[in-house]
């Protein structure tokens, strides 16, 4: 057993004068298909990894009722809103839903927020990453995505062979006169600092921005470019890695797996894609059933279950224990 | 698409750009096929009057641009119209600014002539920004450079109390320093130099990129000062100086809007920002300001 966190009743009074910043993890939730399942796995990860914060549900108005109420019993604060769409276009994009994902630019405007850590509802939480609230402020941080995969072929880097992740594989040709292309970050998983001023400022810039094949993604790695800063890939494992890049990914270490490869989504596996019958994935398929099936973790609470935040003790106690800094050297694209 | 076909079309849409420096695009071409997918910059232009992307900010920078050239000169331009609004997509953008301008130092002088400003801001939602071109389109570029879409430096200033973080607001005390400080209780006397309202708004208007004319038509400045490093300077010294610290008391801003800052709100409360001006021989202008006196908004532990 873990041994019980000894707080100082002194400290304890002296601090819990102070108001604890308003941090929370996000995901989106559109349509009534069968996301909400992944939804509820991310809840239930983050409670097995006893995260101190809440996940808030950022959801468009399609989402039915029953899927509403079975993220508030696990303890999700729902949070509706409206659809965002980009401009007319006749860009496609690498997949047909992606446009749906501009929505998820209204989670800056959850400004009661001080700072949230975006999570899409395919991603699962396997080890505590609060700390990564406490990344310094002002930035945008995500983990850098790989080029290798199909949905790549438009790009120039794919083109050539060249990916980020392994910048001295394939190198960006002399002839080229021109630079690498800027760090690009997969937007499934971000820290960031919720605020109406961005928020306006990125409706009002994807009025101007044409679409562009992987959608909210591209734009978001345009918007924030200047301020962008990666973080290690354990943060948020695409799978493709496993196949792409196999000598960058410690397995054990991982953190945050995305189930964004094609068929690896656990509540559809079949194992029948391309690569889905490695048996890393079915590990980590096997991984997100355990989570998700667990009745353990299953949300218990004492008061009314549509109270706009979840108190727990560990979120009590995240109001008086700060958590230890941890250095993230940037990984080098050159 | 094949990769040389890929790399062409991207290399030759940035060559056009280039040929302009960025300013006259409207007529590089953007293969359908490869439309979204290579965002350069986005043109806008002003002559159709269609809402700018940023309701007051681009006649601002474009203001900014003729102090800039008028600092360089000796010019006496001011602001007539836009024409031309290019900016990137980044949240920290460049912006491609034509305009026209009147030169009212010049006696008889009616027609406008056009200008080219370049600004290159450095920080969101804060005031850090360089002025890396403003010229006229008639003058002649001596010095040719390589067209890189975003610049990321600022003049340097040869003082060291022009260098890192802007200071704190100064007390009542240090403000006696006449040697330092030369504060402007004249009204007419701040009010003769536009380009003073020029800065404030720009710092609003960088924290807050949404403000309207209305806001800023209110405000109302009770008291400005200028700090130098030139010792005993005459107020016409201090105001033409390279380096330079302008500190604005001001009011009827009811409501600021700076990220993550909470302020106290009314339209009586005395507010004060702070701005630098550096320039250096490159001719670059950089400005930083911030509006001081809000509080964090959520307190963090030691």
């Amino acid at each position: 057993m873990a041994p019980e966190i000894s707080v100082n009743p002194m400290y304890l009074s002296e601090k819990a004068h102070q108001a604890p910043p308003r941090r929370a993890y996000v995901t989106f939730l559109a349509g009534n298909g069968d996301y909400v399942k992944g939804v509820v796995g991310l809840a239930k990860g983050l409670r097995k990894v006893k995260s101190a914060y809440p996940l808030v549900v950022a959801m468009l108005p399609d989402v039915p009722e029953e899927h509403r109420e079975i993220l508030r019993s696990q303890g999700c604060v729902v949070r509706e809103i409206e659809p965002v769409y980009p401009p007319d276009n006749q860009v496609e994009f690498a997949m047909a839903y992606y446009v749906l994902n501009y929505s998820k630019l209204r989670i800056w405007n959850f400004e009661e927020y001080s700072k949230m850590i975006y999570l899409d509802a395919d991603i699962q939480v396997f080890d505590n990453i609060d700390h990564l609230f406490d990344l310094s402020d002002a930035y945008f941080y995500a983990v850098m995505d790989c080029f290798c995969e199909k949905t790549w072929s438009h790009s120039l880097q794919y083109s050539i062979g060249y990916c980020q992740q392994c910048p001295e594989k394939v190198t960006w040709p002399e002839d080229m006169e021109s630079p690498p292309p800027p760090l690009y970050f997969n937007a499934g998983m971000f820290v960031f600092e919720p605020s109406p001023l961005t928020y306006e400022s990125l409706l009002q810039t994807l009025e101007i921005t044409p679409p562009s094949p992987f959608a909210e993604q591209d734009f978001l790695n345009m918007f924030f470019e200047k301020v962008y800063k990666p973080i290690p890939l354990v943060y948020n494992l695409v799978l493709a890695m496993l196949w792409r890049h196999p000598e960058n990914v410690e397995l054990e270490k991982v953190k945050v797996v995305h189930y964004c490869a094609a068929g690896s989504k656990p509540w559809r596996y079949t194992g029948e894609e391309a690569n889905m019958d490695r048996e890393d994935i079915k590990m980590l398929v096997d991984k997100w059933w355990d989570v998700y099936n667990d009745e353990s973790l299953d949300f218990k609470s004492k008061i009314p279950a549509d109270a706009e935040e979840t108190v727990t003790k560990s979120s009590i106690l995240a109001s008086v224990l700060e958590p230890e800094m941890t250095y993230f050297p940037a990984p080098s694209a050159a | 698409m094949a990769t040389d076909d890929f790399f062409s079309l991207q290399r030759e849409y940035w060559r056009q750009v280039a040929e302009s420096d960025g300013f006259d695009i409207e007529s590089v071409q953007i293969p359908p096929s490869m439309y979204g997918r290579i965002n350069g910059l986005i043109p806008h232009n002003c002559e159709i009057n269609t809402p700018l992307p940023y309701r007051v900010l681009g006649k601002h920078y474009a203001k900014l641009g003729l102090h800039r050239y008028n600092m360089l000169k000796g010019t006496k331009f001011e602001f007539g119209r836009l024409m031309k609004f290019n900016m990137l997509q980044n949240c920290v953008a460049s912006f491609y600014i034509t305009l026209e301008a009147y030169d009212y130092g010049v006696p008889g002088t009616s027609h406008p002539q056009t200008f080219q400003v370049r600004i290159d801001e450095k920080i969101f939602g804060s005031l850090d920004l360089t002025v890396s071109i403003a010229r006229r389109t008639t003058d002649e570029v001596t010095t040719k450079k390589p067209f890189i879409h975003h610049y990321h430096g600022g003049a340097v200033a040869d003082n060291i109390i022009f260098k890192g973080e802007l200071p704190d607001w100064p007390s009542d005390d240090v403000l006696k320093d006449r040697e330092r400080f030369y504060v402007i209780m004249n009204e007419s006397e701040w009010r003769a130099t536009a380009w003073i309202s020029l800065y404030l708004e720009l710092v609003l208007c960088a924290h807050d990129k949404f403000i309207t004319n209305t806001d800023l038509s209110r405000l109302s400045i009770e008291k400005v000062a200028i700090e130098t490093s030139i010792g005993d300077a005459l107020l016409y010294e201090r105001l033409e100086a390279k380096s330079a610290n302008v500190y604005i008391w001001f009011k009827r801003l009811e409501k600021p809007r700076v990220p993550q800052q909470v302020f106290v709100t009314g339209m009586d409360v005395e507010r004060k920002a702070i701005i630098r001006r550096v320039m250096d021989s490159t001719g670059y202008l950089t400005l930083v300001g911030k509006l001081c006196g809000g509080v964090t908004k959520v307190r963090q532990f030691n």
